[in-house]
């Protein structure tokens, strides 16, 4: 059995190449709403600095074997994951329901949460990371807004029989799944309380420096079970208005990790004398179907999977004007070559531990890309055309305040980051350089 | 169109507009709140002393148990002839837990042949390989050569850092303080000296031609080692 090959160098490419074309494609976009303008260039800066950070992360795991310093990508790959953090944590404040809609309040707190973030970075770099994990509690009021949105409009679309309500619940889940999808997947280990074992076995296993402090424990923990709150809460929801207005593709997908995260916890559970026998005598590996399990589930959800649902917010909800002519090659490139880029990836990780021969999962890859082709209208379709702004439906309620802010002010917030980052890359060389 | 300005409490109010679904939110943020009081006090207060345990760095004696392997080769090598000799180290009876440390080699070689008995010139090589061993060690001792019928002695570290003397380390468990005594894959392949041999005769001379060959006798020592811990209190 060979052995499985890692998604990150993968992920790297998937993060960097949606991220650069959503902003290309937002900055193309004429005549969008401060809404959606914004959260698209939130959109596309998280995944393009989250595709820097998997960049690091892929050149550390293929050097860590040797004598290469590796000081700069470490402190690099954190410091981004940081900013990408705080970036995707300030996406719930505008989307789907923006709690910031006056010009000085977007101003000036986006602009607190960008200098938090750099502060955070900094900060976190000269500590050495001993408190890494407590960025994460950064996600507490994301969490509470979104399941508050997707609470609210369910219900009405349920109670009051409000169709156009369901853009406003889904989008919330969507939001939730994206940010949270990892830790959804851990959701039955958090519930019966057996994720601390993993924890000290993972701060043996990395020495005293990565877990040492009960700062990070605790954003970690709040994470965990953050994650698994929201999963438990998009299944019932979504069992309840599947029992209202029928079957849905969102509820499988919910489903899907509700069932992935059930599995895992058993499994989970099942390897706990391996997870202990670290603490008192010597760390066994974990079973090879255990690692295989992990790779396929949580590793392809938070690598692959997750742009995929970025890609699908920004198409599916006209965050960028994919209908345009200008606009429309590059979606449909994009969309295909994202799609191409998974089912292939997903196809090599198969190879990797099933005996199939090359010449028969290259057969299937070229199924897959004429099936792509063929039905590429059709996913088009099915992409743009169903899609509608959530600011048409915010404004229908009379819920969106349009400030006075030009888009021109809206874009000195990718400057901004833009410059966060190559401050941040600079700061990694030199202070790497002369520790 | 635009009634709505932005003010903060509006928007709050807006969204936790609908009382039934606030029971709802309320139920998830309690249900969030009661999960993440257990599981934080599974982690930080159950868990606190093994926590300490394994995050307090501790001091750990490594003490070295040594068994020993030996191989031998004797070969008669000719005048001015180059003999490579092969040791195949996957031979050698390696006991549970142990792990080759290092090798050392003798190479000897008696005079009997020759009217005057002078010692011949011998030389040994360990010559670099695919034997996974500590090719650039400043303890090695690749090449030696002697022409006083003395032996030859050479050394080849193949455990990273193994000299054998007991060490003190500071970790937080024994999995770590052993993290460097328990690698694998060292010591695997085959052992490769060359013996060259120079005949040599009181002035050159040797009219007989009865010293033209040398019986010269390697002996390896393969020492292995398993390595004991001990906490130090």
């Amino acid at each position: 059995m060979a052995e499985l090959e890692s998604m990150v160098p993968v992920a790297a490419i998937v993060y960097l190449l949606l991220g650069i074309v959503s902003l290309i494609l937002l900055n193309r976009s004429k005549n969008r709403i401060w809404i959606d303008f914004m959260v698209g260039q939130i959109l596309g800066l998280c995944l393009f600095i989250q595709g820097l950070a998997y960049s690091s992360h892929s050149i550390i795991l293929a050097f860590s074997d040797g004598d290469v310093d590796l000081q700069f990508f470490i402190f690099s790959r954190n410091s981004l994951f940081i900013i990408s953090g705080f970036l995707a944590a300030t996406i719930p404040l505008l989307f789907p329901y923006p709690i910031l809609q006056n010009s000085s309040t977007i101003k000036y707190i986006i602009s607190g949460i960008l200098g938090m973030s750099l502060l955070s970075a900094v900060y976190m770099m000269m500590t050495n990371y001993r408190y890494f994990g407590i960025t994460d509690i950064i996600f507490v009021i994301p969490f509470v807004l979104l399941i508050s949105v997707y609470f609210r409009f369910l219900t009405e679309e349920i109670r009051n029989n409000d169709l156009t309500a369901r853009r406003m619940s889904f989008a919330a889940g969507l939001v939730l799944i994206g940010i949270h999808g990892r830790e959804m997947t851990w959701w039955l280990a958090q519930v019966i309380s057996i994720n601390d074992e993993f924890i000290g076995r993972g701060a043996i296993e990395l020495g005293e420096f990565a877990y040492s402090y009960a700062p990070a424990w605790i954003g970690h923990n709040i994470n965990a079970t953050i994650g698994s709150i929201a999963i438990l809460i998009l299944t019932v929801g979504e069992s309840w208005r599947a029992s209202h207005k029928g079957m849905n593709g969102f509820l499988l997908v919910v489903l899907l990790i509700f069932a992935v995260g059930t599995i895992s916890g058993i499994a989970d559970y099942a390897v706990l004398d391996i997870v202990n026998s670290c603490m008192y005598s010597v760390c066994e590996d974990y079973p090879e179907t255990y690692d295989i399990w992990y790779n396929f589930t949580t590793n392809a959800l938070v690598y692959l999977f997750t742009p995929l649902i970025a890609m699908y917010i920004i198409l599916n909800f006209d965050i960028i004007d994919s209908r345009s002519s200008e606009n429309s090659w590059m979606s449909r490139i994009i969309v295909i070559l994202m799609l191409l880029i998974v089912t292939s990836s997903m196809i090599e990780l198969l190879q990797s531990f099933l005996p199939v021969s090359e010449m028969v999962s290259s057969a299937i890859l070229a199924m897959v890309v004429a099936i792509f082709i063929g039905w590429e209208e059709r996913i088009m379709l099915k992409l743009v055309e169903e899609g509608e702004s959530i600011s048409k439906k915010l404004i229908s309620l009379d819920e969106l305040n349009i400030p006075d802010m030009e888009n021109n002010h809206l874009q000195l917030f990718s400057k901004a980051v833009g410059v966060m980052v190559v401050f941040i890359i600079l700061l990694s060389a030199v202070y790497s350089a002369i520790i | 169109m635009d009634s709505q300005k932005g003010d903060f409490s509006e928007i709050l109010s807006n969204i936790f507009s609908n009382s039934e679904a606030n029971r709802y939110i309320v139920a998830s943020i309690i249900a969030t709140i009661i999960m993440f009081s257990y599981t934080g006090y599974d982690l930080l207060v159950v868990r606190s002393d093994a926590v300490n345990e394994y995050t307090n760095l501790k001091e750990w004696s490594i003490v070295f148990e040594t068994q020993n392997e030996t191989m031998q080769a004797v070969e008669t090598v000719q005048d001015d002839e180059t003999r490579n000799v092969l040791f195949d180290l996957s031979e050698i009876n390696i006991p549970d837990g142990f792990t080759i440390g290092y090798i050392d080699i003798i190479i000897t070689s008696e005079e009997e042949s020759g009217i005057s008995g002078q010692c011949d010139s011998v030389a040994g090589d360990i010559i670099e390989n695919d034997l996974t061993a500590q090719w650039n060690d400043p303890q090695n001792n690749l090449s030696g050569q002697d022409s006083s019928c003395l032996p030859i002695e050479l050394d080849l570290t193949i455990y990273p850092n193994y000299d054998g003397e007991t060490l003190t380390i500071s970790a937080i468990n024994e999995f770590q303080a052993l993290q460097n005594w328990t690698d694998t894959g060292w010591g695997e392949g085959e052992l490769s000296i060359d013996l060259d041999l120079d005949v040599n005769a009181p002035f050159g001379i040797d009219p007989l031609g009865s010293d033209t060959d040398e019986e010269i006798t390697i002996d390896v020592f393969i020492v292995m080692f398993k390595p004991n811990i001990s906490l130090i209190e």
